[in-house]
């Protein structure tokens, strides 16, 4: 039983992919997009979620929010009503009826709003989902429109009118609408232009404050997460290597990715001059990654055991989680905060 | 609170304030209007089939009214100055005579200047039922009897060209429509099980289809031809032609609705959707049907003239519908002979209206793929 301020408990969640051959579709392998993933969220915590591209971050998020089937594994919610509910368990109706407890902020804020339908219509859909018409539903998406800084009266027209930033405002009072605990942001400000960047990061962060959201936050940059995350956990190939407190990660990090991660951060300081740290070789291909710990081909610290076993995710201190058998022995260089 | 958060991008929203509230359809019209061509096609097309629906009204003679005098008499001339080089606002013809050369044995037509008839409006000629309804023996334009105005010439049994021709584009223009509703239905609805469903459902429909198509078209519309009574009346193998159109039509389409069902599913504003807890019913109506309706209007309308021109092929080769019903099919099959074209050149204009109402359509399916297309600025 997850304790009482965990909102969001994902115990070793698995999406295995399969790759299908030839005319009958014979199943060859499968690509580990997800590999036994565990991690908790807190209620009213903004967790960062980050990774190089392909390392299976959106691929989780999706899972939780059922939008792909999870292969195995459980992820419980813990409702408005205060009911802890399995998400992987639920029916197609009753999962239908928990949309109104989670949603999602897309990456492209193009893609994800209809073309053919106006912003009211778009920002009102999870309520005309639950039945709402009239005037509640008008009443609600104004409001809506309101908080995040939209215009009430251009809600008549249709996304082709709006720009990017604008787009994505959109799409996070979407999911709004239904006063959601979870949200799982999937690089929500990653196809906009920096100063848009910071503009919806601070929204996301006063929206978070005001209402108390339980923010997944999935990105590749980590400059964005520092700024807007609790704690923040780092995945490689299907597996999350290690979560903590934000400052933490950045000052400590004890994990070698994270570690070269952290290094190729740019600073704000021109005169500083950055080594980052090159990671030899490329991403371990999550349809037949390496033997033992999935990272020890690019690590620069990886001896004989690190080929052998996989490292589990272990609590090295107080709360800060690694998956690397040198965890306590080596000083990894982090960055300042 | 709320203008604190609305940045310097939020307040930019303002300009040609028509252009952000037109929907989709509206932003298709407006690009639609600029395309010159395919609005001519589109009101030209309007035309052909308000002439097709009321041709016994728009045609002097009725579609099997014999004239004894008039076998192979070329289109008649319309004159506006007489004799003596009198300007006349009102056209008018002579009388046509024509006698037979003893040495070839051809008639030959010639004007006698000493009667002329002016063309009129509302001319009472053959009594007919207009749209099946009224009884009338009104017709839009003609000369008073005896004398003859035939626009087009006429046939060997000395019916009016024009007239056929005008009964015969009911046939033709309507048979596309007909077979294309037929294939619309099965082409949505394969195309839709295969998009949707995926899987097996769907390699076993792109596999039918792959077949149908690798089929050479002509001696499967022949077989399928044969298929038709030969007792049916000519109604009924209007109908069956349809049917046999449609039977290989169908596929053309329910690749596109597939193709484009795929997309949209993988749409984020789909999931976006489903994760907004929208029944699956709600997003095929909401989303995914108007995703695709303006692709579907455009395929239809491309599709109309491959539909006549099978039907014209058919009816060519005598498989299609057969005479005594008119089809610009028929009208050419009449004319399919070494005789036609060095004596009587005028029975091949049945021909030209089949190359106008196919290019007529072709522009207009263009003209909607071009404003349809939203990445497209006119």
């Amino acid at each position: 039983m997850p304790a009482d301020d965990v909102l969001l408990d994902v115990k070793s969640l698995c999406k295995y992919f399969p790759i299908e051959k030839g005319l009958i579709r014979r199943v060859v392998g499968h690509v580990k997009a997800v590999d036994d993933v565990s991690f908790q969220l807190r209620a009213g915590e903004i967790l960062g979620l980050v990774g190089e591209s392909g390392c299976g971050k959106t691929t989780l998020g999706r899972c939780i929010l059922r939008a792909i089937e999870p292969t195995s594994g459980e992820i419980k919610l813990k409702t408005h009503s205060g009911e802890v509910v399995d998400v992987t368990k639920l029916n197609k109706e009753q999962l239908r009826k928990l949309r109104r407890e989670m949603n999602m902020i897309f990456q492209d804020p193009f893609s994800s709003l209809s073309p053919r339908m106006t912003v009211l219509d778009i920002i009102g859909e999870p309520l005309w989902a639950q039945g709402v018409r009239g005037k509640a539903y008008e009443d609600r998406v104004k409001e809506l429109a309101d908080i995040v800084g939209l215009n009430v009266g251009h809600l008549n027209r249709y996304p082709n009118a709006f720009s990017g930033g604008q787009r994505q405002r959109i799409g996070i009072a979407r999911t709004l609408t239904t006063n959601p605990n979870l949200i799982i942001a999937d690089e929500p400000v990653s196809a906009l232009d920096v100063s848009i960047q910071a503009q919806i990061l601070n929204l996301l962060q006063d929206l978070q404050e005001e209402f108390g959201l339980t923010i997944l936050f999935v990105a590749h940059d980590l400059s964005v997460v520092e700024h807007i995350t609790d704690r923040v956990a780092v995945m490689y190939v299907g597996k999350i290597v290690e979560l903590s407190e934000t400052e933490e990660l950045y000052l400590q990090p004890k994990h070698p990715y994270t570690e070269a991660l952290l290094s190729a951060v740019p600073k704000p300081d021109p005169g500083l001059k950055s080594e980052p740290i090159v990671l030899q070789g490329e991403v371990a291909n999550p349809a037949s990654p390496p033997s033992g710990c999935y990272f020890h081909p690019r690590c620069r610290y990886a001896q004989e055991i690190c080929t052998q076993q996989a490292p589990p995710l272990e609590e090295v201190s107080p709360g800060h989680y690694a998956a690397c058998h040198f965890a306590d022995e080596l000083s990894l260089e982090g960055v300042p905060v | 609170m709320a203008s604190s958060r609305l940045g310097p991008a939020a307040a930019a929203g303002d300009g040609e304030a028509g252009y952000e509230i037109a929907s989709q359809r509206q932003l298709i019209w407006r690009k639609f209007r600029r395309h010159r061509v395919a609005v001519f096609s589109f009101y030209l097309l309007l035309v052909l089939y308000a002439l097709a629906i009321l041709a016994e009204f728009c045609s002097p003679y009725g579609a099997f009214e014999r004239h004894r005098g008039y076998l192979f008499a070329p289109p008649t001339k319309l004159h506006f100055i007489d004799q003596e080089r009198r300007f006349h606002l009102r056209p008018f013809v002579y009388k046509v005579t024509n006698e037979l050369d003893m040495e070839t044995f051809q008639r030959k037509y010639a004007e006698d200047t000493s009667e002329s008839y002016s063309l009129r409006l509302f001319v009472r000629g053959e009594s007919y039922k207009l749209l099946g309804v009224f009884k009338t023996d009104l017709h839009l334009f003609g000369v008073e009897a005896p004398g003859v105005f035939f626009p087009a010439g006429t046939d060997a049994l000395g019916r009016d060209l024009f007239s056929r021709m005008l009964f015969g584009a009911r046939t033709s223009l309507f048979v596309g429509l007909l077979g294309l509703a037929f294939g619309f239905v099965l082409g949505l609805f394969f195309g839709g099980l295969s998009g949707y469903y995926g899987g097996g459902v769907d390699t076993l429909i792109q596999r039918l289809i792959e077949f149908l198509q690798s089929l050479p078209t002509l001696p499967l519309w022949m077989a399928l031809a044969a298929l038709v009574p030969a007792r049916w009346s000519p109604i009924q193998v209007y109908f069956g032609i349809s049917l046999v159109l449609a039977t290989i039509g169908w596929t053309g389409l329910a690749r596109v609705v597939r193709g484009k069902l795929i997309s949209l599913r993988e749409e984020d504003y789909i999931l976006a959707a489903k994760l907004s807890g929208v029944r699956e019913r709600a997003i095929i109506t909401r989303h995914l049907l108007p995703g695709f309706t303006s692709y579907l209007i455009v395929h239809l309308t491309l599709a109309v003239p491959s539909m006549i021109l099978g039907e014209t092929a058919l009816s060519f080769l005598g498989l299609g519908i057969r005479p005594p019903a008119v089809s610009l099919g028929t009208l050419l099959q009449e004319a399919q002979n070494i005789q036609t074209v060095t004596l009587n050149p005028w029975m091949l204009i049945p021909g030209g209206l089949v190359v106008i109402i196919v290019l007529a359509f072709n522009f207009l399916g263009d003209g909607l793929r071009d404003a349809a297309d939203p990445y497209k600025h006119v």
